[in-house]
Order: C-alpha cells, then structure tokens, then sequence
C-alpha cells in the first residue's frame, strides 16, 4: 500500500513537470501547443541513449543534455509557427508530435524502434526517487514563479494577451515566444528523464497524443495561467486515472472511460468558465 | 525639420489600393492631423510607418533612417509609438502592468515600478492602478492606452481617433493631454473624425481620400480648399462628427 | 507516372472530400472543428452498423446506398449537435476556448466509439466485385473509379450550389463578413449550422471510402482528420477551390514521395507534416488563400 502512495506521488510529479510547461505555453503564452509527450519523448531517448552507450554517465551530466535537447526541439516546433496564427499552431504541433512517433518507431539503430531502449540501470529506491522527482518539480516551479514576476514573464502575459500590441510597446515577440517554447520543452524533458530513469526504459508507445491531451486536460482544470492550479489540476487527473490500474481494477474500466471524462471535463470547464466571466 | 517622410508609400491589399503612393512629411515639434473619409486609407498608412503592415512599396525616413518593412517592436524602439483604432489593452493585465510592460525598456530595473507609478499619476490613473484593464470605464482605457504607447518614451506618437467614442468634457481632456506632449517636445500625428479637435489642435493638416492626399496645409487653408470640401467636408454626416 | 499520379488523386480526393468540412466552418467561425475527423469516423461506423443489418435482406447495393445515407445523416446531425452544444456558447470566448472544447469533444468521440464498438478493426465487405480494368498500361480498380467519380461529383455539386443558390451566397457573405451578412438580413446561425451538415456529410463520405478498402476502427478519423486539414491549410484555409486542390495535391505528393522518391513507407506520414511547414513558412496564407489578415 506505501509503495502504492508512493508511485502515486512519483507519477504525480513527473506529470506535474508536463503541466508546468503546459502552463508556461499555453497558459502564459497563449500558444496551443500539443506535442508535450513529444518533448517528454525526446527527454526520455535522449535520457536512454546516452547512459545505454555510457552507463557510468552521471545523471547531472544526462540532465544537461536533456535541457539542451528539449529546448532544441522546443525552438524547432516554436520556429515555424512563430509568425503564424495561434490555430494552427495546435495542428502543427499535434504533426510534429506524430512526426516525432514517427521517427521513434523507424530509426531503429538510434531508438530500437517499437521494442524502444533498456537502461543498463538498477532499480531505484521508490523514496528515494520520489525525493528526487520532487525536487525537481519544485526547483522547477521556484523557477516559473520567479519567471513570472520578472519582466519576461510579463512579457509573455501581454503576449498572450494581444500579440501586436506587444510588439507595438516594443517587445520582441519571436523572441518571448522562443523563448517559452524553449523553456517549456526542456521542462518536459526532464519529465522524460525522469520517466525513462523510474521505468528503465524509453519505449514509443508512452509518448502518444492522448498524453498531450491529458496534460493539457490537467492545465485547462487548474486554470489557464496559474501554475498551483495546474499542480492541483494534475493531482486530480493522476487519481482519476491512474488509481483504478494501481489499483488494479483497470480491467473492469476500460481506458477509454478516463479518456472521456478528459474530454468531458475540457468541455463543460471552457464553457463554465465563459458563463461565468 | 522633418522627423518622418514617406516617399511613394503604397499598400494594397489583393486589389485594394488602401494607401496609393503616399508622400508625407511630420515636422518635427508639431501636432499633424490626417483626416479622410472611412476607407481613405488614414490607420493602413499608420500600419505601414508602425510595421504593423508591410507596404507593397514606396519607403518610411524616420530620423534619416529607412525603417520600411521593419518589425513593429525595431520601430518602437527608435521611437514612434501608436495607439489602436479598436481598443487593443491587455485586457486581463491591470492598469500598472500594462504601463509597466512598456516602461521596460525605458526604465532601469530599479527605478521601473517607482516610473510606472509617476507615469500613471501624471495621467491621473494612479488611483485604478490595480483595476484590470478590461474593467476600466471606456474614456479611461483609451487613456489607458495613449498611457502605455507613452511609457516606451516615443519621439513620435500616432493617435488613431483618441477622441472617438468620448463625451465633450473627456475629449476636452485628451485633447489638453495632446497639447502637453507637444509643448514638452513630443511629436505628435492624430487622426480624427472629430473636426473640431482637429482644427483646434493641429498646426497641419493632411486630406487623404482613397489613399491618396488631396490636400494638405494649415487648417485655415484646409477648410477652404474646395476639393476637401467636396471629398469630406461637404458631407454633413463626417462633420458633424 | 501516370499509374501514381491516378493513385495519389484517389488519396488526394478523399483528402479533399475531408478538408472541405473543415474550411467551411473555418470561413464562417474562423476556427478550427477539431473532432471533425471523429465525426466522420461515428458516420462511417453507423454506415457499417446499417450494412451490416441489411445486407443480407435486401440486395447489396441497394443496403450500401442506404448505409451511406445512413452515415451522411447521422454525421450531419452530430455535426449539427456538436456545434450548439459545444461550440456556440463559446462564440465570443477568447480565441482558445472553442479549441480546447473541440479537442475535447474529439477525445469524448473517438473513445465512445471505442467502448460502443470496440478498439479491433472492423471489415466493411466491398459491395461489388473490384476486379482490376487495365486500360493500356493503366490499371483502375473500381474501388477506385468510385471514389474519384463520388468525390469529383460532390465537389462539382458543392461548387455549383455555392455559386449560384441563395444560400451558397449567403453562406459566401457570412464567411466574408458576419456582422454585415446579419444586417443584410443573413441568418447567421442558419449557415452556421448549413456548413456543419454539409461538412459532416461529406466527410462521411470520405469515411465510408475509404474504410471500403481498409478497416473501419475508433481512431480512424484522427490521422485523415489531421491530413485533411493539413491539406485544407495547403490550400488556404478558408477557401474552398483551395481546400479540393490541397487535397489533391497532398494525395498526389504523398504517392510519388513513396513511389518515386523512395521515401520509407513508415515515413510516408510525415510527407504531410513536411509540405505543412514549409507552406507555413513560405505562403503562411496557402496556395489560393489572400494574404487579409485580420484589421486593425
Ligand atoms: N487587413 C486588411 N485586409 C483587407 N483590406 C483592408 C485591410 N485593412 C484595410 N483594408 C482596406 O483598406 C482600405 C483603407 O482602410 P483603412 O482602415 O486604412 O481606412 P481608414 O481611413 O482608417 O478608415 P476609418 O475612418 O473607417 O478608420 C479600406 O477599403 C479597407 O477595407
Ligand atoms: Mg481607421
């Protein structure tokens, strides 16, 4: 049961990381972007192929290579769509999600295709990373928050708010937007790190579009914008549905029920909330 | 002395002419009025010297700089700053932090939150500092934003119709707020329907009518041209606005 | 050459069938019907359902006509539904809120399918015999014929309808300007819901088509959704001529790409995505789309 609490809390965490980039793109930025488990994915091979070749890499060092390679990938979607309009945006990051899945499960000399990447790892003490997991969600959002208070983070806000008028106070939009991109990929990333770290694996199944969606689910429950929400909006969908299989009466609920309710929940909350302001 | 010149401005979109090879000169020091009728082509020339559109040719001088076709956040920071046709505050942000977005750059870390604050106060919007935007009354979001396109400490100030929209005694008031900028050195372009601010505030005036200038010069002058009177003038719907 | 080329219009019609559901609602609500692709997906499952009760009490084809009337008619009214309960209340919300809710109720309708009728593939039986013809070097299935012929007659059928009735004009002057359209007398909300039947229909259409040939399974629309889409933005959102040639053309790239480029068949996907960006960044408008944006 404690090792149960405590799996809880480490999935708990790990998707709280998604959400907090979530939040930082679409909920600051204003920029629908639904590749999150694409970010996470590049997180977690880069994560599986660096200590698959170097297993004595320390984690510090894997780490930095997995912001670095986030933030690439996150400026390699956010380029593109830089000067586009914000719709499109959802589309062409849900292609590049797809293209990511795509070269996941094709480059098998990089990625081991379907079968994905084993880490020559030990298993971790479930405490001890769920320590761990925390404290990078909170270095994390000690980061946001400070993000947030600062010009950039204003920045962004007034972005969100009403793009040309920014750049008609003389904020350099392609660069804010970049710059969220960037940051909100390498976030998840790490998520994927972590993800592949506790599994001892990376494989290109976990990576789908439904995890976008769901995160954004998480985001869209907590309130777009405000990061203690999108804490508190994961808690709920990581209970919702991770607790039936932990569980394990995930048999008699079928997947497809939590993927409904998301959904049910994306909808009545958007329009709740227009009712309501 | 010319602060802004355009040559041969011209913009169209898909086959219409909305700015036809526009040549204007902002002296510096100066209150400039652009008026026309709807659709003359007075807020597409204000995005073509803003960068908010392109132009499909012709060229914009500001300060012996060729600045045609630059971003709208480069144009900003040599010095011209605009205002909105339709209201364009960030709704969700309150009055300080609309101000204080703009002041960024203008401002030393520390002293930002102490200039927003005597910013706000000199246009009396002190008091609503926390409001967000969105909830201010209309006269006062259109302070608002001459407020914010202020705080980036332009050289130049477009003012896409201040005055639309406001009752006698606010518009009375933008139009004393005007008069301030440019007695302390500002230069100022406005476009408005409202005849009244514009013949009382401007030193000159320029007519466009589909996208050409018909007429320019002091307003004396302007008002007895007969071309602008058959263009704008003479119809008694514009006037009396 | 020519062999491919009458492969890729096949792929690329049923695209384009697809995309106009999305750039009719687009020109008039200027926003993208995320669960269109699952709405098509519910038709053709409700085609298949209607096949497969009839077909062996009435003669094949004529079953097969009614599913299909069956699946337009059930897409066009989940089209319809959709949009009043779903996307209506949010016309005036902030640009991103109608997004998020249609991407929510694409995830409520792939995953109903799922537990209504299962995640295995189904098999829609072909209704005639799809023998090969060999016209010279060319070989056309039926299957074939039949989508081509289909798609190009609804497509002549929508253009014609737009061009000349009333209400494709009216439809026109909405997606032109709203505002104005509803002072001239233009019932906004019925074009609204004219455009939903219509797209879902169609879009039903395509479905069906193509799930003749493969399998008919939950997620089905996602992927054609996506292309579909990719194809209408190709064109220029928005327009509709646009929305058929990016269809074509995305069927016709994707074919030779494999075909003749030589690109892996796992990668064929990503064709789409590739000819996606780089419109975005060289004509962000699409090929026919006018460069407005919107005043300010
Ligand atoms: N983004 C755009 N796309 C297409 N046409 C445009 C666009 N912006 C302006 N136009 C057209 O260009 C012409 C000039 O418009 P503009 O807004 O510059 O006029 P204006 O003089 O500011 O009028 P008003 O007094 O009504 O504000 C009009 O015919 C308008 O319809
Ligand atoms: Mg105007």
């Amino acid at each position: 049961m404690s090792s149960f609490i405590l799996l809880l809390g480490i999935y708990f965490g790990i998707y709280a990381l998604l959400a907090l980039g979530q939040n930082l793109i679409t909920g600051k930025t204003g920029l629908l972007s639904l590749c999150q488990a694409a970010f996470m994915a590049i997180g977690a091979y880069t994560t599986a192929i660096l200590l698959s070749r170097h297993p004595h890499l320390s984690f510090v060092y894997v780490g930095v290579w997995v912001i670095l390679s986030g933030a690439i990938f996150g400026l390699l979607i956010g380029i593109p769509t830089l000067r586009l309009k914000g719709d499109y945006l959802a589309i062409a990051s849900l292609g590049f999600g797809e293209i990511v899945k795509n070269v996941l499960l094709n480059a098998d000399t990089l990625t081991g295709g379907p079968m994905g990447i084993s880490l020559p790892i030990k298993s971790f003490d479930k405490g001890l990373f769920l320590g761990m997991v925390w404290l990078v969600v909170c270095l994390v959002l000690l980061g946001l928050i400070q993000l947030q208070r600062s010009h950039w983070g204003r920045g962004l806000e007034a972005i969100r708010e009403d793009e040309l008028a920014a750049q008609s106070v003389g904020l350099n939009t392609p660069l804010y937007k970049g710059a969220a991109f960037m940051i909100g990929a390498a976030i998840s990333a790490m998520a994927g790190m972590l993800w592949a770290l506790y599994h001892g694996s990376a494989i290109p199944q976990t990576f789908d579009s439904t995890l976008s969606i769901m995160v954004l689910c998480m985001v869209v429950l907590g309130g777009l914008g405000n990061y203690y929400g999108s804490l508190f909006g994961t808690m709920v969908i990581v209970v919702i549905s991770e607790l039936p299989r932990l569980l394990g009466f995930s048999a008699i609920i079928p997947a497809a029920v939590n993927q409904i309710l998301f959904g049910i929940i994306l909808v009545s909350l958007v329009i709740l909330r227009q009712k309501k302001s | 002395m010319t602060l802004l010149s355009t040559h041969r401005l011209h913009k169209d979109f898909g086959g219409i002419v909305a700015v036809n090879d526009l040549d204007l000169n902002i002296e510096k020091g100066f209150i400039t009025g652009i008026i026309g009728p709807n659709g003359a082509g007075k807020t597409t020339s204000f995005n073509c010297m803003t960068g908010l559109d392109v132009p499909t040719s012709g060229q914009v001088i500001f300060n012996d700089i060729d600045i045609t076709g630059l971003p709208t956040y480069r144009i900003n920071r040599l010095g011209i700053a605009r205002t909105f046709q339709n209201l364009r505050l960030f709704k969700e942000m309150t009055v300080f932090e609309n101000v204080r977005v703009a002041k960024h750059r203008t401002s030393s870390a520390g002293n930002l939150q102490k200039d927003s604050g005597l910013w706000l106060e000199k246009l009396g919007l002190w008091t609503y500092r926390d409001e967000r935007a969105k909830d201010l009354p209309y006269g006062l979001q259109k302070r608002l934003e001459i407020a914010r396109a202020m705080a980036t400490n332009p050289k130049l100030l477009f003012l896409d119709e201040p005055a639309a929209g406001l009752n006698q005694t606010e518009t009375q008031e933008i139009m004393e707020l005007i008069r301030s900028f440019r007695d302390s050195g500002l230069t100022v372009v406005v476009i408005e329907h409202d005849m009244h601010l514009i013949m009382n505030l401007c030193q000159h005036i320029t007519v466009l009518n589909f996208g050409q200038k018909i007429a320019e010069g002091s307003p004396e002058s302007v008002r007895n041209d007969p071309q602008v009177i058959e263009a704008y003038l003479g119809k008694e719907d514009h006037a009396a606005r | 050459m020519l062999q491919h080329l009458l492969n890729g219009l096949t792929v690329g019609s049923i695209y384009a069938l697809v995309a106009l559901g999305y750039t009719l609602v687009y020109g008039i609500l200027k926003f993208i019907n995320f669960a269109h692709g699952d709405v098509l997906m519910i038709g053709t499952y409700v085609a298949l359902m209607v096949f497969k009760g009839l077909k062996s009490f009435i003669e094949i084809p004529f079953a097969f006509g009614i599913a299909v009337l069956a699946g337009m008619l059930s897409s066009a009214l989940l089209g319809v539904v959709i949009e009043r309960l779903a996307y209506r209340p949010l016309r005036h919300a902030p640009r991103l809120a109608p997004l998020i809710s249609a991407i929510g109720v694409s995830v409520i309708l792939s995953n109903s399918a799922a537990l209504i009728f299962g995640t295995k593939s189904q098999r829609f039986d072909m209704p005639f015999n799809n023998t090969p013809i060999h016209c010279g070097s060319l070989v056309v299935t039926p299957y074939q014929g039949l989508i081509l012929i289909t798609a190009f007659v609804m497509m002549a059928l929508l253009h014609v309808f737009i061009k000349t009735t009333r209400t494709g004009k009216a439809m026109r002057a909405s997606s032109e300007n709203p505002l104005v359209a509803e002072l001239m007398g233009v019932d906004t909300d019925r074009m609204i819901r004219f455009t939903f039947i219509w797209g879902s229909a169609l879009g039903a259409i395509a479905g069906i088509l193509v799930s003749l040939d493969y399998k008919v399974y939950p997620t089905l629309g996602s992927l054609i959704g996506l292309k579909a889409f990719i194809a209408a933005v190709v064109g220029g959102i928005g327009n509709i001529s646009g929305a058929m040639l990016g269809g074509l053309l995305l069927g016709v790239l994707e074919t030779y790409g494999v075909a003749v480029l030589g690109i892996p068949v796992g990668y064929k996907d990503t064709v789409a995505f590739v000819l996606l960006i780089i419109i975005l960044l060289v004509r962000p408008s699409g090929l026919l789309g006018s460069n407005k944006r919107d005043k300010v």
